[in-house]
């Protein structure tokens, strides 16, 4: 695996490693029908780290995620997380779902609050910090629409809410800003950013968009096509306000770009078998 | 998603023609009530139900009767008895229906072994296995109660079968997430998913358990509107013979409009 700058004082500013994924792969299915989603991979994510994971459509990246998030084991090598390996989801690394996943016969407010009903919290607060993390979200006037009363970009602000409701240590996103339009999706990154650099949380997001990966991340990973591997992590060492037009940004650009034009090369022989 | 109201409503103006601004929509169906009624009347007075008791079937000493029966009382007695006949039957078919439509829509296997056996019994009428409840049950509201929830059965357990399968994975996902369990999941998916679906089961069961009811309680038990039917015939009471048809078709309308004001209010939208 290469690595492309990676900084040894980047690991000490970030802290610990929070994640470990120690040579974990999943094949899904038996046989002769079997696919490998996911070859063997390895990676650490640092505490307060924004990690960003991009790689061409169905090379695993959901697969990995929902490795770290709990809802599946690796069938080899392990994931750890704050030093112990995962057996099953747990709130304090919240998978936020790409198509929201929100529950549509719940208001808004309804939904950022179905963590801390879960969590036993009691009413009176769990409507206070609802309406407190709605208010963050500049939604405070939908918190009684319903979700199919909202925007895309609106759902997914809602959807975030409720994640950061039960105060996670680690945020897991996937793809989440991939069915809104644009504009809609600059301004919930800029949010995210904001989120991010205000809360000390870890945020591990999967993406095919590059440019959100360097607008976004201080890291970025290249993953290859299926069986995914982990083919490069890029450091991105930008100051913000990132503009996406700099000279700096669009550099790394190009970096990224170049390892994904390495994919069909590699891959060319195997297809004309 | 602004502008989907005022397309319904420009839809629903429409369908109402010139009519719908000046008489509006309760107008409308007090209109179709106050025609039905008249066409009812004037059918009698025609002679069309026989000349001897014809005007006794008619709905204006029919209406008068329903107001003597109300106010002796008689008609909240035999109304009460049906009504909580009615609703032990319902209230038996879904605690049956509903968990076991809950298991058939989650399981194939069990969806394919029962799909035949379930659909041969809801189509088997209900009043066919009046024989058989008498002898199981004996004599009196057993039986009755029995042949309701059998016909209310079916609706509710198909109809919630139906609303499991519009659960979707992704909110259990959700909920197991924040660390929630099966009982979170139950509580916090399925049942609120699957409620509006059920309470479909149940308006349908409603109909058909009324269907069933009134001849079911022409059978052995000395209460309820369906022996008040049979009652009135013996003393060849016509008009409050009329007024419990009335009264059956009244009670009827109303407990649907209650379950179905129930069913919008939990109903949702993806
Ligand atoms: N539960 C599953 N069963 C079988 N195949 C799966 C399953 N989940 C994912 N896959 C396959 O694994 C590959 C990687 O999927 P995924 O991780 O969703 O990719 P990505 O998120 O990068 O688009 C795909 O080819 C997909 O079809
Ligand atoms: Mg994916």
């Amino acid at each position: 695996m290469e690595r492309v700058r990676e900084g040894s004082a980047r690991r000490s500013a970030l802290g610990n490693e929070i994640i470990v994924v120690d040579g974990a792969g999943r094949t899904f299915g038996r046989g002769n029908t079997s696919v490998e989603a996911l070859a063997a991979t390895t990676l650490e994510v640092y505490e307060g780290e924004f990690f960003c994971l991009v790689g061409p459509s169905g090379c695993g990246k959901s697969t990995l995620l929902n490795l770290i998030a709990g809802f599946d084991r690796p069938d080899r090598g392990r994931v750890l997380v704050q030093g112990r390996p995962v057996t099953g989801p747990d709130p304090r690394r919240l998978l936020v779902f790409q198509d929201y996943g929100l529950l549509p016969w719940r208001s808004a407010i309804g939904n950022v609050e179905l963590g801390l009903e879960i969590a036993g919290i009691p009413r009176e607060e769990r409507r206070s910090r609802a309406r407190a993390l709605l208010e963050r979200m500049g939604l405070s006037a939908f918190e009684d629409k319903k979700p199919h009363e909202l925007s895309g970009g609106m759902r997914q602000r809602v959807n975030i809410a409720r994640s950061l409701a039960v105060d996670p240590d680690i945020l897991l996103m996937d793809e989440p800003f991939g069915a809104v339009d644009a504009l809609t999706r600059m301004g919930l990154q800029a949010d995210l950013l904001e989120l991010h650099r205000a809360g000390g949380k870890t945020v591990v997001l999967v993406t095919h968009d590059i440019e959100e990966a360097i607008y976004l991340g201080d890291r970025v990973a290249v993953m290859s096509e299926r069986p995914g591997a982990i083919r490069a992590i890029v450091n991105v060492d930008l100051a913000w306000p990132r503009g996406r037009t700099s000279a700096e940004f669009t550099h790394l650009r190009e970096v990224i770009l170049e390892h994904f034009r390495l994919v069909p090369e590699r891959r060319a022989p195997e297809y004309s078998i | 998603m602004s502008a989907a109201p005022v397309a319904a409503r420009g839809i629903a103006g429409q369908q109402w023609g010139s009519w719908g601004p000046r008489l509006g929509d309760a107008g409308l169906r007090l209109l179709g009530v106050v025609a039905f009624l008249s066409l009812w009347q004037a059918a009698t007075r025609a002679g069309l139900l026989g000349e001897a008791f014809g005007a006794d079937f008619g709905p204006v000493r029919g209406l008068r009767a329903l107001g003597r029966m109300t106010a002796s009382g008689v008609l909240v007695e035999q109304s009460s008895a049906s009504l909580g006949r009615l609703g032990l039957g319902l209230g038996i078919a879904v605690l049956i229906g509903a968990p076991l439509g809950v298991l058939v829509g989650y399981s194939r296997p069990l969806d394919a072994a029962t799909s035949v056996v379930f659909q041969f019994l809801r189509m088997t009428s209900p009043l066919a296995l009046v024989p058989v409840a008498l002898v199981a049950f004996g004599v009196g509201s057993r039986p009755v109660v029995f042949l309701v929830a059998f016909a209310a059965l079916w609706p509710v357990l198909l109809s919630t079968a139906h609303g499991v399968g519009r659960v979707s994975p992704i909110w259990k996902r959700v909920v197991r997430g924040f660390g929630g369990g099966d009982r979170a999941v139950v509580r916090r998916v399925i049942l609120p998913a699957t409620v509006p679906d059920l309470l479909q089961g149940v308006r349908l069961a409603l109909g058909v358990g009324w269907v069933v009811i009134v001849p079911a309680e022409m059978l052995g038990v000395d209460s309820g509107l369906g022996y008040q039917i049979l009652d009135a015939r013996d003393r060849f009471a016509y008009d409050e013979l009329v007024a419990t048809i009335l009264a059956i078709g009244l009670l009827g309308y109303l407990t649907d409009l209650a379950l179905r004001w129930l069913k919008e209010r939990y109903s949702w939208n993806v």
